[in-house]
């Protein structure tokens, strides 16, 4: 035992460059992510409200999210929507650019940085844009489609029926330009070989595109699905900026919901802190996207098994 | 080698170090002290008023520079996350001496729970106390078991704003004083000027707490019912007396009268839209819109305020306060109460609050500088602007009550946009809001009952 001690303790001082270049991280691993989900372990089984005692309440948190919680799950289906209207739209939008564009020439170049644009920027700041563009009296949107004849009067995009399709065209607009250059990247990385051996077997571009380019893609195309899964899960600041979580909870999505448990949004707000049942809330919601993202990865791995085969 | 390791522990060093600084933004608020503190105590003094940073920044530098207590006032005003940096100042040890208190916390969760207000009573001698006039010191206000914790300062209450030129140009001869009239106005405003992209009615529902607090529950409270659905008479939530203006304010909206995607409106945007003249009536608080039109959204429109409408046309119960009665108080963990004190009283004298008053900063609830002052151009014209006997503050609501589920601000909010039923809603309202309240007493709260009481009356006995 004593040696192993030494060893370790001997490995330690010939990496110890390593380990110190590694500290800062680890501090900031312990302080901003260890120490907090220790903390929301801690008082999901308390009733908290940020100050005084807390109480211990055992397990009614979590019976008051499964039986007495409407809002939450209204939010959890409210974040599938959007979820799945996210992704449905930005993935074959990101990959039909990448696909245009990755041609290097000065002209792509170009169209991929006006496209990415919106990655950098501020997503509070995007969503006051929208907000401008698509609001009912004179949003600019409205006047487009009116000028093109498409609607003849006023579309309320802000209102109960519309209000969560704004809101996934705003995460569209913010999150294709990111896909984009994963898919840049994964296609920059298809030997040119290939796509020549199949034009001299005579094979056409949309024959490349499905037989070839599609199915090397793959490893990336999982990658990209379920960074995007897992990204449009916690999505909550444009929407809280755009919409607030509603019309009457409509975009109300589960980060959002959490995030008004533990801090109202206006000051005069008549809603409580609620730092016990947010902890709790929060726990349950991480197990919602980790049980998606492991379903998502299961059948992702089954599939490259079965066309592996 | 030596020249890689010595660098390798040099950037390991600057980056714990910066982590160290990130995380260090500890009692910035006193380490940052100005030169101009030198030698003084520095009182730091946070509040969110913008709209008087320009008349108070002048007199904060003539008081720095000439008080003879030694004393620096470290003035900061705060934009809209004031409330969570008072946390987590408060949480840190950094709070400021002096702040503007804010959020819907009851003045015993804020004194007792929190333990965020020093008693001021040891500071105020009988002389002192009778400046700010009768009945100034309310249990649940500003005192808790008649020792004081904050002090009268300015107050506001929700008014019905009107463009004055709309009416003229519909015939409508007076602003409305019942449910009734508001919708007809609202009908009549649209339905002639509807072409021109002008609608009768509008209200700011994008943020229901805001919307609902300003408009539904000061009708309700007018119009004789209930305070955000409680009951003091009987300790009980009872939300029927929402019915028929829920009903109003849905019939507006229902049939196109008020102005389109008012469910997804802030305050601001619909001021520009009530400053373009294409609105004609909107409820917002008295102290903000003089303000707002002369210096945030200027216009031309001939605009105008008047009393809220009620149900029946009378005035039935009191109308809370939007504020009043408090604003500032001083943390209890100062290290110079006393120098925090001579702060209050220079925040709160004659000398500050009369021209305070002059200039419309505000409506001025001390009487002493109001006496001192000249009436406001904005009430010379718009009378209704000022506070006046039925604005009121009622008695605290029972504090600490969870209510799981919506709150009935967002109901209410879906009852006027036709998502919810209205007598369904009501219904389980009370069920919700009762079982809460039932579990708080239960744990051993004191339930809240003046049997008494009357909204107009307001007897506590």
């Amino acid at each position: 035992m004593a040696k192993k001690g030494k060893l370790l303790w001997k490995r330690i001082r010939e990496e110890r460059t390593s380990y110190l270049m590694l500290l800062p991280n680890i501090i900031m691993f312990a302080v901003f992510t260890v120490y907090p989900l220790l903390w929301v372990l801690r008082y999901m089984l308390y009733d908290y409200r940020g100050y005084g005692e807390a109480k211990f309440v055992g397990l009614d948190n979590f019976v008051r999210v499964f039986t007495r919680d409407p809002v939450f799950w209204n939010s959890v289906v409210n974040t599938f929507i959007y979820v799945g209207g996210k992704l449905i739209l930005t993935i074959p939008i990101a990959f039909m650019l990448a696909f245009v564009l990755s041609k290097n020439t000065r002209i792509n170049a170009i169209s991929q940085s006006i496209i990415f644009t919106p990655t950098i920027m501020s997503s509070a700041v995007m969503a006051l844009i929208f907000y401008l563009l698509f609001n009912t009296y004179n949003g600019e949107i409205n006047r487009f489609l009116i000028w093109l004849g498409v609607i003849d009067e006023n579309v309320n995009w802000l209102g109960v029926k519309y209000a969560m399709l704004t809101v996934i065209i705003l995460a569209v607009w913010g999150g294709v330009g990111n896909y984009m250059v994963y898919f840049i990247a994964g296609l920059t990385g298809i030997s040119q070989d290939v796509y020549e051996s199949a034009k001299l077997d005579g094979a056409n571009g949309a024959q490349m595109l499905f037989r070839i380019t599609i199915p090397l893609l793959a490893p990336v195309l999982k990658m990209i699905l379920m960074l995007a899964l897992v990204i449009s899960f916690m999505d909550m600041q444009s929407i809280m900026v755009l919409t607030e979580g509603g019309p009457m909870g409509k975009t109300n999505v589960m980060f959002l919901y959490i995030y008004q448990l533990f801090f109202p949004i206006s000051a005069g707000s008549a809603v409580p802190q609620e730092f016990g049942y947010g902890a709790a809330v929060s726990l349950v919601a991480a197990c919602i996207i980790g049980l998606v993202t492991g379903l998502y990865l299961l059948i992702a791995n089954k599939l490259d098994k079965v066309t592996g085969e | 080698m030596k020249m890689k390791k010595a660098l390798s522990l040099a950037l390991a060093s600057v980056m714990t170090l910066s982590l160290a600084a990130c995380g260090g933004g500890t009692n910035e608020n006193q380490s940052s002290t100005p030169a101009e503190a030198d030698g003084k105590v520095t009182i730091s003094y946070w509040t969110t008023n913008r709209h008087d940073q320009a008349y108070m920044t002048p007199l904060i530098d003539e008081f720095n520079k000439t008080n003879d207590k030694n004393i620096y006032i470290d003035y900061q005003v705060y934009a809209d996350n004031y409330g969570q940096m008072l946390d987590l100042a408060f949480s840190t040890g950094t709070a400021p001496d002096v702040y503007q208190l804010v959020g819907t916390d009851p003045l015993e969760v804020v004194v007792r729970d929190k333990q965020r207000l020093m008693n001021l009573s040891p500071f105020m001698d009988d002389a002192y106390k009778a400046r700010f006039g009768d009945g100034a010191f309310v249990e649940g206000i500003n005192a808790l078991d008649n020792e004081i914790y904050s002090l009268p300062y300015t107050a506001s209450a929700a008014r019905l704003f009107y463009n004055q030129d709309l009416f003229d140009r519909v015939g409508i001869a007076a602003p409305p004083q019942t449910l009734d009239e508001l919708v007809e106005d609202a009908k009549i405003i649209t339905d002639q000027l509807g072409k021109e992209g002008i609608y009768g009615f509008a209200g700011n529902f994008k943020s229901a707490d805001s919307a609902v607090m300003r408009s539904i529950d000061e009708i309700v409270m007018r119009s004789g019912g209930t305070r955000s659905g409680y009951d003091y008479k009987t300790g009980r939530y009872d939300f029927s007396s929402y019915k028929p203006v829920l009903e109003a304010f849905k019939e507006m909206f229902a049939t196109g009268v008020a102005f389109p995607g008012c469910e997804s409106l802030d305050i601001d945007p619909l001021r520009t839209q009530f400053a373009a003249g294409n609105i004609g009536m909107y409820i917002s608080i008295s102290h903000a819109e003089p303000g707002v039109y002369k210096n945030q959204f200027p216009t031309e429109q001939n605009w105008n305020c008047a009393q809220l409408p009620t149900v029946s046309g009378k005035v039935e119960g009191k109308q809370q306060l939007w504020f009043g009665g408090s604003n500032l108080g001083i943390n209890p963990a100062t290290q110079h109460p006393e120098e925090a004190w001579e702060v209050m009283k220079f925040l709160h004298s004659d000398e500050v609050m009369g021209p305070y008053h002059t200039a419309g900063l505000g409506t001025v609830m001390i009487p002493s500088a109001v006496e001192s002052a000249e009436k406001p151009e904005a009430i010379e014209k718009m009378p209704n602007l000022a506070i006046n006997e039925d604005d009121k503050n009622w008695p605290p609501l029972p504090a600490g009550v969870i209510v799981e589920g919506k709150n009935y601000c967002t109901v209410c909010v879906e009852c006027i946009f036709g998502v919810t039923d209205i007598d369904t809603a009501i219904e389980d309202l009370n069920t919700r809001y009762n079982a809460a309240y039932d579990k708080l007493v239960e744990s051993g709260a004191e339930r809240v009952v003046y049997p008494n009481f009357d909204p107009l009356g307001q007897n506590l006995a």
